[in-house]
């Protein structure tokens, strides 16, 4: 289970601190399906790293009593002066789990061929992302943190990762950042909205879409009224 | 909290807030402070109180926090299924006094409504009640 407890996220910006998000608290079962949305720099990503351990929250804690993925999407977890193969045998170490067999499973995923053999500093962000969902499926967890990565990639691999994710491994938990509406209506029953400093947790996914859009076409339509208002000023 | 004053031989009726319904509370009363929060619905509504026949001008105040004046928010006045409405204008945080005039052919339980028209994210609405006043007969 995860336990989410008060996570409160400020950074500064311009010398005044910038809350993205304040006094979240939310639970996550072992199958549960979370969606984070919300419009770009509102803070979807951060919270997933910080559900990942790679960010620090401002207040607050997170506990977690599975294992969890790195925040797939995220680069942070390799090292691009070292290949593909020596990244996959570090992580192997870092997870105990036998090297040849991850190699075996990884390549077999991400069909990078070849290329496991070059620098990671080489590699495109699809084949960052190949090797980094390579990774997560090769070392099983019981929760995967995904940012926005299933988009990454042409059809058959997007096809390829929501089948081994929410097909093969249905009874895991996901949390789950994204702008695809109807993939988040199909895969999660749960949504967090960050907007504006604030986090809503809502427990129907349609609601949550509802509400999103909603606030999409308000962001468009203020932006629409500034523009005119620039444009008249000119 | 700005509460409103009948003025000094108005014939108006005077509805408050407590005569109203809503589901956003245990008891369906319209509470003081409306979180808006949530789908699009009727935020308060009722009070079915039933009316005469006439013309008939309802004066609604409610305020508006500055998230809440940024939804679609609008006052329907009438009995089912014939509604005036009129919306609240966008954007203008604070106290509002919206005015709805409306045509009872016949008596009937009447209805003023606050409609939150889309799905919202964030804000709140004190919904204060409202005068009624009765203008002239239906045929006028």
């Amino acid at each position: 289970m995860l336990v989410a407890r008060g996570l409160s996220k400020q950074y500064p910006l311009d010398g005044r601190p910038r809350t993205l998000f304040r006094d979240l608290s939310f639970d996550l079962e072992r199958d549960g399906r979370l969606a984070l949305m919300g419009r770009n720099g509102q803070g979807k990503s951060t919270l997933i790293k910080i559900l990942g351990g790679v960010v620090a929250p401002t207040a607050g804690e997170v506990k977690w009593s599975m294992s969890c993925s790195w925040p797939l999407g995220f680069g942070g977890g390799f090292h691009g002066g070292m290949t593909g193969l020596d990244n996959i045998r570090f992580l192997a170490r870092i997870y105990r789990r036998p090297a040849a067999e991850m190699i075996e499973r990884v390549d077999e995923f991400a069909a990078l061929g070849k290329a496991l053999g070059m620098p990671l500093k080489h590699y495109s962000s699809g084949m960052r992302a190949r090797l980094a969902f390579g990774l997560s499926i090769a070392i099983e967890f019981d929760c995967y943190l995904i940012d926005e990565v299933i988009s990454v990639g042409d059809a058959l691999f997007r096809e390829k990762c929501e089948e081994e994710l929410f097909g093969v491994r249905a009874q895991r938990a996901f949390v789950i950042a994204s702008h695809d509406l109807e993939f988040l209506r199909k895969t999660c029953s749960r949504a967090i909205v960050i907007e504006s400093g604030r986090a809503k947790m809502f427990n129907d996914i349609n609601l949550a879409i509802d509400v999103y859009c909603a606030i999409s076409d308000e962001s468009h339509r203020a932006i629409g009224t500034a523009a005119t208002t620039a444009t008249m000023a000119a | 909290m700005l509460e409103p004053v009948r003025a000094e031989g108005s014939a108006a009726i005077w509805w408050e807030r407590e005569t109203f319904l809503s589901s956003e509370s245990d008891d369906n009363r319209c509470p003081a402070v409306i979180d808006v929060t949530g789908q699009a619905r009727y935020l308060t509504y009722g009070p079915f109180i039933e009316l005469r026949p006439g013309f008939w001008r309802a004066r609604v105040l409610l305020e508006v926090c500055i998230d809440a004046a940024r939804r679609r928010l609008a006052v329907q006045f009438g009995v089912e299924p014939a509604y005036t409405t009129v919306e609240l204008p966008y954007g203008v945080p604070g106290r509002h006094e919206i005015v709805v005039e409306h045509r009872l052919a016949e008596a009937g339980p009447v209805q003023i409504r606050l409609y939150l028209q889309r799905a919202a994210f964030h804000g709140e609405v004190r919904f204060l009640g409202a005068y009624l006043e009765r203008l002239g007969d239906p045929a006028e």
